[in-house]
């Protein structure tokens, strides 16, 4: 997402890393308020609860801040930062047993975002719009955290699959694969929740497309 | 037919969106490198434990090197014996038999001398009696 890229060039993140080598703390303060709402996004969207996610970018930069010495600029230090964030994030996950409950969302019944977001909307399809997000919210949520966490990392914060593979410490074919896995899960999980027919006939075909 | 790609980041955007970060997460992290921090500087520091390691291991290794060099067994009896009479030498030195021969050694040792007839019976005890005589 445009939005959530730290707003900083590549000489500067280098010069910050080297401060923090050298046990600059003021250094280490801006590289974590830099990444603090990524890092914070992601171990949300993967374990679902919230003090789970702060305790997961406390311990990131917990451990960045004990072993930034060793980073040696050979990757990105965002792919280092988010291999760290993502043992976290599914260590953390696994020790808490994080409940599946959904919480709902303010706007859940608002159109947002979709392809037929043009028109007006009608309140039975608003009211369907949001059967369809708690549909997928609910299969999103039930992925275990492996799926999940490839799954975020693609659609989320939109990096490659070569960028993601760094970042699990996997071959990119084994991402791509997972990929393809979540996606099937996802839609099992779909189908397995679609009992109203009358939610079938549309959600289901909105939902289970690829757009045009 | 597959999940639609935009449904699912659409989904995860706007579920990321409904979550605050929290503010207070630097104060919490800055703790605890404090306390880090504290605590590491209470630790010996790393050249110090090093030096001490290494010289609480030079020292064994002296003690085990002069073990070594102290004299046991033939030799100890050589030197030990010097100078001396010749000791008596026992046929079966039992320093020189396995530990089942020693068992088997001394179990015959045993046998042996229960096999042989307690003193008294062999050589009783002269009480002088026998040879006064009585004057009639």
């Amino acid at each position: 997402m445009a939005e959530l890229q730290p707003a900083l060039s590549p000489e500067a993140e280098c010069d910050l890393i080297e401060r923090c080598q050298s046990g600059d703390r003021a250094a280490f303060e801006a590289l974590f308020q830099l990444y603090r709402d990524d890092v914070f996004r992601f171990s949300f969207l993967v374990a679902r609860d919230a003090s789970v996610a702060q305790d997961v970018v406390q311990e990131t930069f917990l451990k960045v801040f004990r072993s930034i010495g060793k980073f040696q600029f050979r990757s990105s230090f965002k792919s280092w930062l988010y291999r760290i964030a993502v043992n976290e994030s599914i260590t953390m996950f696994r020790r808490r047993k994080v409940k599946e409950d959904l919480a709902p969302f303010p706007d859940a019944a608002q159109p947002h975002n979709s392809p037929g977001a043009g028109h007006e909307w009608q309140p039975e399809e608003a009211v369907l719009e949001g059967e369809e997000r708690q549909l997928l919210r609910r299969a999103i949520g039930q992925l275990d955290p492996v799926h999940r966490t490839v799954v975020v990392l693609k659609y989320f914060h939109e990096f490659s699959d070569t960028e993601i593979a760094l970042m699990i410490g996997c071959p990119p074919g084994t991402v791509k694969s997972r990929l393809h896995r979540a996606r099937e899960l996802l839609r099992h999980s779909m189908v397995r929740q679609m009992g109203r027919p009358d939610l079938m006939a549309l959600s289901y075909a909105r939902l289970t497309s690829n757009p045009v | 037919m597959q999940t639609a790609d935009y449904a699912v980041r659409d989904e995860l955007r706007r579920e990321a969106a409904s979550v605050r970060v929290p503010e207070d997460m630097w104060r919490n992290i800055s703790q605890r490198l404090d306390a880090e921090l504290a605590a590491a500087d209470q630790r010996p520091n790393l050249v110090r434990r090093f030096q001490s390691a290494s010289g609480l291991a030079l020292v064994a290794a002296a003690g085990i090197f002069g073990l070594m060099l102290l004299p046991v067994g033939q030799r100890a009896d050589q030197l030990t014996t010097q100078g001396q009479p010749a000791p008596y030498v026992n046929p079966v030195d039992e320093r020189d038999l396995s530990a089942r021969a020693y068992m088997k050694y001394r179990r015959e040792l045993i046998r042996q001398q229960a096999d042989q007839p307690p003193i008294h019976e062999t050589a009783p005890v002269a009480t002088g009696f026998a040879n006064i005589s009585v004057p009639n």
